[in-house]
This record gives C-alpha cells, structure tokens and sequence, in this order.
C-alpha cells in the first residue's frame, strides 16, 4: 500500500508537467517566426518504479505513480535538412550565376539602341559617306568621329566586364582586391561560421554529456549550416555526443570542437607575382596554424554562390563566363584594327596576270596632302587603329577591346584617311606625293565594303554578324542559366515546405495543445483538492 | 488517412509566393505593353532575338543604300541637266552653222555668228565645270578643280581624270555592287588646244575650230559646212551619254525600289520577332489581373481562418 501522501506528489508532479508543457507552447508561438526554429515537444511517459512487492498489485504494476518529463525534443528530419542544403547550394549556384551573367548581357546588350553594334553600323555608314564625298571635311571629321566611337564602346564594354570581374574575385595586379573581392569576403563568412560551429560542437558536446538537450544550440547550428551551404556543397556527418562534423569534397573543415580547415583566397604560390594564366589566385583550405591542406579546391566547390562566382569568372568554354565574353571581344577588336588598318596603309606592286611579273605600277592608299598648294594626294602613313595613344611603339597585333585606341595622328587631322586607292608609276621614279585625284574614295569604299567581309579568324562571318552572335549564344546561355534557376528555385521551395511542415509552427495546433495541456492541468488540481479532502478527512477521523 | 501538417508561417509564404509570382507575372506584362517590345534582352527570347538582330543589321544596310543610291541619282540628276543644256548649244550651234554657210552673209553677220559661237562655247565650258554639292561633277576622281579651264590663248584644256583611266568614283548600291556614278568630260564635251589636233576634240573642239573659221578672213567656207557633219556626230555623242546615263539611272531606280521592298520584308520579319501582339497582351494582362485578384481573396481567407475564430 503507498502512503496516503503519495497522491500529493503525483499531483503535484501532474501540475509541474503541465505548467512545463505550456511553457513549451509558449516557446513554440514565441518563435513562430524566428527563421531556423524548430518546433518543440515535451517527451513525456508513465512514472515507473522498480516492483518490490510482487504481493501488491498496484506496486506490481507500477501504477499510481503518475508521468514524467523525459525531454524537450526538436521536430527535426536530418534527411531533409540534408536535402534542403543540396538544394539550397544549386539553387544560390544558380541564382548569383543568374545575377552576374545578366550583368554582363546588360553590358553588352546588342539589341538596345547603343552599344557596339549601333557604333559599329555607324562607322559603315560614315565609310559609305566618305567614300561619296572624300574632300567634304565634315564628312571626313565625322568618319574620324565615329571610328573614335567604335574604339570607346570596346573600351567601356571592355571597363565593365574588368570591373565586374575584379568585384569577383579582384585584380591580379593588385594584390589588395584580391582580399576585398567578393570571393574573398565569402571565403572570411565561410572561416566565421565554421569557427561558430566549431564552438557550438563543443558547447552541445558538454550539454549533451550533462543530460540536457540544448534545443536552441542545435537550432542555431542548423541555421548556420543552411548558410554554409549557400556559399559551398559541404557534407555534414553526425558526430559523438550531438557533434557535428563538416568537410568539403573529403577533406575536413569541423571536426567536434575545433576547425581543422579554413578558406583562403590568395595566389597559387604567394612567393611569385600573380598571372592569370600562370599564377592566379586560388581558394585554399589552411589547418590552424596556416599551413596549407589544398592548394586549390576550385574543383570541388561545383556549387553555391562562391562555385557560381568561379565558373562566371572561370574558361570553361561551355559555361557563360566574363573570360569568354572577353576572348569575343578581343578577338573582334583585334580583327577589326588589324583589317581596318591594312586597308588605310595598303601599298602593293601591281603584278601581271601570272602573279610573279611586276608591271612597273604600284597601288597605293592615299590621304590628302594638306601642304600642296593644289589639291593632291599623298601616301597614307599613319595607322588608323593603335593599342595605345600615340604610335611611337604601337604594334597593332596586340590590339584588344580594352586597349584599343584610334591613332592621335588620324584624330588631330582627318586628313590622314585614306580614302583614296590611287596606282601610279613607279618606273619613272615617280613617287606618290603630289597625284591628283582627291575625289576617289575607292579605298573609303573598300572599308565601307569591309562590312560584308567574311573573315576566316571570325568564324567566317562579318564583324557585324560575329558581333550578333556573340550577343545571341550568350543570350541562350543566359537562358539557359534562369532555367535552370527556376527549376532550382521550386526544388528549394517544395523542400522547404517538407521542412516547414515537419518543424515550424502551427498555431491551431499549439492552441488545441494549449487547452488540452490547461485542462489537464484543471484536472491535476481538482485532485489535488480531493487528494486534499481525503487527507483532511484522515486527520479529522479521531476527533469525531 | 494522410495529410501534410500545415503550418502558419507555410501558410504565409505559400500566399507571399503566389502575390509575388503574380504581381511579377503581370509587371512583365505591362512593361512589355508600355515598350511595344517583348523582347529587351537576347535572354528573353534568344531564338526571337537572333531573327530580331539579324533584321536589324539588314535594315541598317538597306538604310545605307539607299541614301547611297538618293545621292547617286541626284548626282546623276545634274549631270543629265548640264548634258540636256548642252544638247540644246549644238542645236543652236547647228542653225548658226547653217546660216553661216549662206554665202549672202557679210561681214558683219560673220562677226555676229562668231560671238554667239564664242558665247556657245562658254555655255559649254559653263556645264561642263558643273558642281554637285562641294564636288565637279565631270573631272573623274578629280573634284575639287574645275575640269576645265581657258588659258589666256583660248586653249580649254580637260583636267579630270581622262575617261581612259579606271578611275571612276563608284557607289556602292547593294551588297558588293557597284556602279560609276559620274561622266567624264573628255568623252564628252571634249577640249581645244591650239595647234594640236589630237587635242581638238568633242563639242568643244567643233566649236572652237567653227568659231575660228567664222573669224577667219575670208570666213572657212569649207570648214563650217565640215562642222554640220561634226556637230552631228557630237550631238549623237551627248545623245548616247545621256542615254547610258538613263541606263545607269533606271538601274538605280530599279534597285532603290528592291531596297524599299526589302525594308518592308525587314521589318516584317523584325515587328514579328520583337513587337508585341497588342490585343493578345492586353488579354494577357486582364487574365493575370484577375489571377491576382483570386489569390488576393483566396490569401486574405487562408490567413485568416484560425481556430481562434471558433473559440
């Protein structure tokens, strides 16, 4: 038989229980909004006690000892957890690739009414022109202008993409941008979060071999490893005493409580100056005391936001990227210069039919020569396209978009153009100053006509036609990459609504839990007061 | 029986998302319907915006040439005036040559004759040293010199580029085709130098010799009954200029009309890629407008019904 007393403790424990269990509920709707909550519930079971008398059958039973907090658990899935942070890796992989390509299809926009093409199709039409009208100065000033034009929209097309690029993942020329780009600066969140982590492991570590369950800890773990995962694919495994362990591609990051690896984004070998080519700058994982355990883990983040800013800045020619964008671009600018200029300074011998015989003749581009006193031609002797300003060293076959320049020369006077295309005899002694004839535009109209050339280092199309192309595969693959940020988009979201339904909060339900727990609690009152009664009904029984 | 645990915060996103995606849905529409375009970026339609690009590089040639062929032809317009003033000096040339080989004639009619001749000659020179804009029209690729000139001894010299040369100044007036767009001088008006025969020719030779026979004493009785026959073969030669000069023109006439067709064709093909269907987009619009509505009404209910409402 248990003492009279006993029913008080059971009581008693009773209130307790649920006073604990709308506490809970009270932690529940508190956070109902707070993002990485997970919903909490109070474990509870039967009261029991070892059987010590086989002959009471209440005790044999282990009846009438009431209920008992055995924890407060999270609602928690790991195998969702770990399938939102894939997805949620894809999905930041594609939405800052999605962000940066559209910066660069907004920089090179081939189908606004500026830009590249439209300086391009200008230029053309200023040949034409000038092919009509060879010793109208505006036409010539025009020409000039619109030659200068073509030259500055490779060059602010060229500013952008180098700007975007050095934001990324900095400039190889100065070794400062490297460690405020934005690679760099995930590189330093991602060190924080790990080193967080670290110390949450051992933090729960304790906890956890003390008896309790730290909720709240694990939530805030959870939470960082979500945000781990948007910059990186990182692999979490369980580790003793509610640890966990977190590496990259087989290599550890976290191991219990200490950070085994951290990023670094530097240069390949700090030793040596940086090159692109040569020597760029790699993200690196570094032990504790800076030593490093990879030199170069591109090939391992293939996802997340710092896996995006690597392909966008990386050669892969499958993937869009500003480096691609850029060997487009220079390649156009380089065989335009060089095409543009060999017709300005054409000077070729005329053969016979047979190709080896010289004929005495010699055709010539010809400018105007300002400085006879009757109007005649001169020989051309200035380039009209230069990698620099001047022509002192210039040599034009190392032209690209971001260095090309029109020649200072041609500039201060437009009457270096060679519109004319003049053979004279060279037999005679003659030589090509002096000849008459400044309204043949023949060689203006060679460049007007240069056009509707197909070039074999340009795939065989025009500058103009290479140029749409360029515009329209990126376009595709810019497509291509907000698919596939879409798709990822819905995974992300469907798996987060598996997460929020297993974890977060609903309110009906803490409501319903609410009353059941107050009624419940009504109850342990109601018989604590006949526990009570009983009790006082024991006292009085001698004195009546 | 199973069901998915529904959560509030569920609940609210589930209706954030679907406002979002609607209201995004229906701003792409009335951008496109503000700009006429649906089509901004190559991204957003790469296949329409290949044909768009395409269009438009073709457009832009079309665009150059015709102003190419406008200006050839107004080039050539002047050219075909000064050739048609011309044909008219050697029809009055010839009535005067006619009335000049009347042997009644004294010598005062002589005199008249001549100087009307002489006036004749500076028509001639007139036209021929005429100027399209900045530019001689009949000097070849030597424009900015009149093509002729008169020395002190009455010698009028070419000084274009001889029609014998190949420079002609050429248009290009559509992809690789080009025509000669001018005339020279020489092959047709001809030039006079005193004492050198062979460069005594054209209209200008004719007239010249003519006007010296009047003046000679006696008058060349024989030399300006020759010059009937000569004015004869140099009306035949302006003649035949202005007629290749009609070739030349018809041809481009033809070709500016090829041009206009095209650039309707062009910008068909263009509008097709690029614009938007407006009476399909407006629909669009009112359609995802009352899509909006419904899941504004269907949100508004789903967040609101709570247990609390009941207790």
């Amino acid at each position: 038989m248990t003492s009279g007393l006993f029913g008080f403790y059971t009581a008693q424990r009773s209130l307790m229980l649920n006073q604990a269990a709308i506490n809970v509920i009270n932690t529940n709707v508190s956070n109902i909004n707070t993002e990485g909550y997970s919903r909490q519930r109070l474990e509870i079971s039967q009261e029991s006690v070892v059987a010590t008398s086989a002959s009471n059958p209440l005790i044999a039973a282990q009846s009438g000892l009431g209920a008992v907090i055995d924890s407060i658990s999270r609602n928690r899935d790991a195998y969702i957890d770990n399938s939102y942070r894939t997805a949620y890796s894809n999905y930041s992989y594609s939405n800052e690739l999605a962000d940066n390509v559209g910066l660069i299809e907004d920089i090179t926009n081939g189908l606004s009414n500026s830009g590249l093409g439209v300086a391009l199709d200008e230029f053309y039409t200023a040949a034409q022109q000038l092919s009509q009208n060879p010793t109208d100065t505006v036409t010539r000033t025009n020409f000039v202008q619109r030659t200068i034009n073509v030259a500055t929209e490779f060059n602010y097309i060229s500013n952008q993409l180098t700007d975007l690029k050095t934001n990324l993942v900095g400039d190889i020329s100065d070794t400062n941008t490297l460690d405020v780009s934005k690679i760099s600066l995930g590189c330093d969140d991602l060190n924080n979060k790990l080193a967080v982590i670290a110390e949450l492991n051992s933090t729960i570590s304790f906890s956890t071999t003390q008896g309790s369950t730290p909720n709240s800890l694990l939530d805030n773990r959870d939470k960082l490893l979500d945000q781990i995962s948007e910059y990186i694919p990182v692999t979490v495994s369980a580790g003793p005493n509610n640890t966990v362990n977190i590496s990259l591609g087989g290599t550890d990051l976290v191991t219990g409580s200490t950070q085994v690896g951290s990023f670094k984004y530097e240069l390949k070998d700090t030793s040596l100056a940086g090159n692109w080519t040569t020597n760029p700058p790699v993200v690196k994982i570094q032990d504790p005391n800076g030593r490093d355990v990879l030199n170069d883990v591109s090939s391992k983040i293939t996802s997340g936001k710092l896996g995006a800013i690597l392909d966008v800045t990386g050669s892969d020619i499958n993937k869009p990227s500003i480096n691609n964008m850029f060997d487009s671009l220079n390649l156009l600018a380089n065989e335009f210069a060089t095409q543009i200029n060999s017709i300005q300074m054409y000077n070729e011998p005329d053969m016979e039919d047979d190709g080896i015989t010289p004929t005495g003749t010699t055709t010539q581009a010809m400018c105007i020569n300002k400085t006879a006193t009757t109007p005649t031609l001169k020989e051309a002797t200035h380039k009209i396209f230069l990698n620099q300003d001047t022509e002192a060293t210039s040599d034009d076959t190392k032209i690209t978009a971001a260095n090309i320049r029109v020649n200072n020369a041609i500039i201060s006077d437009p009457t270096e153009v060679a519109a004319a295309r003049i053979n004279y005899t060279t037999a005679t002694g003659a030589t090509a100053a002096n000849i008459q004839g400044t309204g043949d535009g023949s060689n203006a109209l060679l460049i007007a006509q240069f056009e509707n050339k197909a070039l074999s280092n340009l795939n065989n199309t025009t500058t103009e036609k290479y140029l749409n192309s360029v515009t329209s595969n990126f376009g595709v693959q810019v497509r291509d990459v907000q698919d596939k940020l879409d798709s990822n988009d819905t995974i992300l979201q469907q798996i987060s609504l598996k997460r929020e339904s297993a974890s977060g909060v609903n309110l009906d339900e803490e409501y319903t839990d609410l009353i059941k727990f107050q009624r419940s609690y009504e109850a342990s009152a109601r018989i604590f007061n006949v526990v009570n009664e009983i009790m006082q009904k024991i006292v009085t029984l001698g004195n009546s | 029986m199973s069901y998915m645990r529904i959560t509030t915060k569920l609940l609210n996103d589930n209706v954030i998302n679907s406002l979002f995606t609607n209201r995004s849905k229906l701003n792409d529409l009335q951008e496109q319907l503000s700009t006429g375009k649906k089509v901004s970026k190559p991204s957003d339609d790469p296949n329409a915006s290949i044909n768009i690009l395409s269009a438009k590089l073709s457009l832009d040639q079309v665009e150059r040439y015709t102003t190419n062929i406008e200006n050839a032809l107004s080039e050539l317009d002047i050219a075909d005036e000064s050739i048609l003033s011309t044909v008219d000096v050697v029809q009055r040339a010839k009535e005067l040559a006619v009335q000049a080989s009347n042997a009644t004639n004294g010598a005062t009619e002589f005199s008249a004759i001549k100087s009307e001749i002489d006036q004749l000659i500076e028509q001639v020179k007139d036209a021929a040293n005429t100027k399209f804009g900045s530019k001689y029209i009949f000097g070849g690729v030597i424009t900015e010199i009149p093509p002729y000139s008169e020395d002190a001894d009455g010698n009028i010299t070419y000084n274009g580029t001889p029609s014998t040369s190949n420079y002609q100044r050429k248009t290009e007036i559509s992809e690789n085709i080009t025509v000669d767009t001018n005339v020279t001088g020489d092959s047709i008006f001809g030039q006079y130098v005193e004492g050198d025969t062979t460069k005594q020719t054209g209209l200008i030779g004719t007239l010249k010799n003519l006007s010296n026979d009047l003046g000679s004493s006696p008058p060349d009785y024989d030399g300006i009954k020759a010059s009937l026959d000569d004015l004869d073969s140099d009306l035949t030669t302006l003649l035949n200029a202005q007629a290749n000069m009609g070739g030349t023109m018809s041809r481009l006439e033809m070709t500016k009309t090829k041009m206009e067709n095209d650039e309707i064709t062009y910008t068909k093909f263009r509008s097709e890629a690029e614009d938007i269907d407006l009476a399909k987009t407006i629909s669009d619009i009112s359609y995802q407008e009352t899509a909006l509505q419904v899941s504004l009404k269907v949100g508004a209910k789903a967040i609101q019904s709570s247990i609390f409402d009941y207790m």
